[in-house]
């Protein structure tokens, strides 16, 4: 390195920066393009002065395609309505009590479940895995089936209606005069 | 080497400030910028500063009634592959419509000029800039233009502007958008998970971008916490709303009733709380305690996540003379109730029927009054929260192949859906011992006879009453000074309501006896069904059935002599 005079390091530095930040600039692209939604555009008001129709008369009537709703039909769920001991639902499944055996033994989880090798985890240096609410999709959101439907979670899948109806307000914008009242 | 140093610093500044920034809302909604998600599913759940807008709803102040479609303003353009919920405004969904998702045809207005930001990311709300907005002249001009309203008729004081937040987000990978009662009842289809993931925008900034300061079209005002996530409840009470009103109109303050239950003497009856605060699992349940008239009911298996809440209820009987009581509610273990003493007054319906009618009753300065609003509900909604047990296994080592599995799992719920949906009719018709009716028409001063079937249906019947009392209404009193307080003649799902015996009719027949100075023409009877409990209130509904009068009793009469 003493032969390199310091024109050339100072070159090598530049060269080695410029290669450093255009990786840096890929590996960090990346991890946005896998998003399941496409990112949405402001809308650039300059450029759609041209779209002006605020006539709403003419516009076809929107036609909605009924939706297959995943619900579940509910009978009586055990409550007790009478006397002075009552509950609004059945009494909850209480939790599983597991023998000593289940519970020692390393080449599976108590509830049955394989494990090959079990790995040790401290006490306190165990993750907050919590989720309050009950997963009931079994489908991603978004995802599109060969009917064409998308599935919305908590819902289920849903028939895309068409197009959407944007219009510009050409005529909305304040003129001073306050003639309502808000509070 | 100082050099070096400070070259691949700077190469490392420049390079991250070229990386485009978005802001994501992450597992507790952390909605602020700077910097994309970590972990799991952190672009799957996301908000951006702007993309909000606000639903506009015409409404006819004196009844409440949405006059015209809603219409939906905002800067930006929603894709074709948003979900959303229809036009609906906050005031239908309080009226027990329900929520319906559509994918696309989403329709939407640019004001050519940028409205307010109505979201901000901070929490805090833009409301003085949103005012100033909504009550501009040239603003409800295009307002009235876009509904198809007439300008002077929106603002000549008979209508007001009903205001909601929209906000456009990503939930789970869709994108979506919803107002602030909206996004409550998503909530509750998803089981919580909206709240979870994206709570710091659905269950914070959107619903407190508006509130009223003073109550109006039957909204109470805003006077709970102005910061947190809020509870499905409070969003779908009272927040994600902004009213204006015109020509000075003053707001319209919802009535505050001296009591929380009005019920009729010898009902069963439900009485309900909200319970919220802190999480009731089974392991820390809250129960509920009504101490009313010295009978104490304690009522369990009331659970919810945390943030969240849920309707715990009683069913009891009324005591069978009329009285006003106080009832003490306590909760035990976590959570705790708005108010813990709730006043009820219990009425006797039947200590007003009509007056023996005479033959010589005259009412010259008769006028046919309309029939009054009662309050009509056919369908109630309400969910109960069921916990269960979610195992975690975590593997603890004491030693060289020894050890143990310690459970570190936690409760989750799941939100179960339940209705009650009450149907009624009623027929009135000429007495049998009528002897000159004609099918549908007969002479004033004959009685009539009616017949009330109702029906209700509910997939928990143990959290419903059927229908109980039905009470008739007559337009020779205005359907107000006397009325009949049917007699249930069959009770169970499908109970059926007759005149109670008449004791002025000679066969003491179940009849109503028309004024005999009743003027021809179509004589309607108004009855209300009533007294169907659910613990979202009580259904009623108001039913009405006509005969037509011709002629009257002194024409069957007539005086000659005998045997001339």
């Amino acid at each position: 390195m003493k032969n390199i005079d310091d024109k050339t390091k100072r070159k090598i530095i530049l060269a080695g920066g410029v290669v450093i930040s255009i990786m840096l600039i890929a590996m960090i692209g990346s991890q946005f393009q896998n998003s399941n939604t496409s990112d949405l555009k402001i809308l650039n008001q300059e450029n759609q002065a041209s779209n002006v129709n605020v006539d709403s008369a003419g516009k076809e009537e929107i036609k909605v395609e009924d939706i297959e709703i995943t619900g579940q039909e509910l009978t009586d769920n055990g409550s007790i309505d009478t006397g002075t001991e009552q509950k609004i639902q059945g009494d909850v499944s209480e939790k599983t009590d597991y023998t000593q055996k289940q519970l020692t033994d390393s080449t599976q989880k108590p509830n049955g479940e394989k494990v090959e090798s079990a790995t040790s985890v401290e006490h306190n240096g165990v993750a907050n895995q919590q989720t309050p609410y009950k997963e009931t999709d079994t489908v991603q959101g978004g995802t599109t089936n060969s009917k064409g439907q998308t599935y919305l979670p908590g819902f289920g899948w849903v028939e895309n209606s068409g197009e959407n109806q944007g219009e510009i307000a050409e005529d909305m914008y304040e003129n001073g005069n306050k003639i309502g009242e808000m509070d | 080497m100082k050099q070096v140093v400070k070259a691949l610093m700077l190469i490392l500044i420049i390079s991250t400030l070229l990386v485009p920034m978005t802001v994501f809302a992450v597992g507790d909604g952390n909605i602020d910028s700077g910097g994309g998600g970590t972990g799991q599913g952190t672009s799957k759940n996301k908000w951006s500063v702007g993309y909000d807008g606000v639903r506009v709803t015409v409404v006819r102040a004196s009844d409440h009634a949405v006059v015209t479609i809603p219409i939906d303003l905002t800067n930006i353009k929603p894709p074709s592959t948003i979900f959303h919920f229809g036009k609906v405004s906050k005031l239908q969904y309080n009226s027990e419509v329900r929520l319906r998702p559509i994918l696309g045809v989403y329709a939407y207005f640019n004001p050519a000029k940028p409205i307010p930001t109505i979201i901000n990311k901070s929490g805090g709300n833009n409301i003085e800039a949103i005012k100033s907005y909504f009550i501009d002249e040239q603003v409800i001009r295009s307002i009235a233009s876009l509904t198809g309203m007439n300008f002077n008729m929106l603002v000549n004081g008979e209508y007001k502007l009903l205001l909601e937040p929209i906000a456009y987000y990503t939930f789970e990978g869709v994108m979506i958008a919803s107002t602030a009662t909206e996004a409550a009842m998503y909530d509750e289809q998803t089981n919580g998970k909206l709240r979870y993931n994206l709570g710091t925008i659905t269950h914070q900034n959107l619903p407190l971008a508006m509130f009223l300061e003073t109550g109006d079209l039957g909204y109470s005002a805003w006077s709970g916490a102005l910061h947190g996530k809020r509870t499905n409840q409070e969003i779908k009470i009272y927040l994600g709303i902004g009213i204006v009103r015109f020509k000075g109109e003053e707001p319209e303050v919802p009535v505050i009733s001296t009591y929380d239950y009005k019920y009729r003497v010898g009902t069963d009856v439900i009485t309900a709380v909200t319970v919220s605060g802190g999480q009731s699992n089974p392991d820390n349940p809250a129960q509920v305690k009504f101490d009313i008239a010295g009978a104490v009911y304690t009522v369990g298996n009331v659970y919810y996540p945390s943030g969240d809440s849920q309707i715990a209820w009683v069913k009891w009987r009324t005591p069978s003379t009329p009285q006003e009581i106080k009832v003490t509610v306590s909760v035990q273990g976590s959570g705790s109730i708005a108010k813990s003493q709730l006043s009820v007054k219990i009425v006797d319906l039947d200590k007003n029927p009509p007056p023996n009618p005479v033959a010589d009753d005259k009412n010259a300065s008769f006028i046919n009054a309309s029939i009054p609003q009662r309050i009509e509900k056919t369908r109630a909604d309400w969910s109960i929260w069921k916990p269960w047990w979610h195992e975690y296994w975590v593997w603890h080592s004491t030693g060289k192949n020894s050890g143990y599995w310690c459970d570190h799992g936690w409760w989750e719920f799941e939100l179960n859906r339940y209705y009650a949906s009450l149907s009624a009719d009623m027929s009135i018709k000429c007495d049998d011992k009528n002897p000159t009716a004609k099918g549908r028409t007969m002479k004033s001063g004959y009685g009539i006879n009616e017949t009330v079937t109702a029906s209700l249906s509910s997939n928990q019947s143990s959290a419903v009453t059927y229908p109980q009392n039905a009470v008739s209404y007559f337009p020779e009193f205005q359907y107000m000074t006397y009325w009949r307080l049917l007699e249930r003649t069959q009770g169970g799902t499908a109970p059926i309501f007759e005149f109670q015996k008449n004791k002025y009719s000679t066969y003491k027949n179940r009849t109503h006896f028309t004024p005999i100075w009743m003027p021809d023409g179509k004589y309607t009877v108004n009855t209300w069904i009533i007294d169907s409990w659910t613990p979202s209130g009580m259904l009623a509904m108001n039913l009405t059935d006509s005969l037509t009068i011709k002629g009257s009793l002194w024409d069957d009469w007539h005086i000659a002599p005998l045997n001339p």
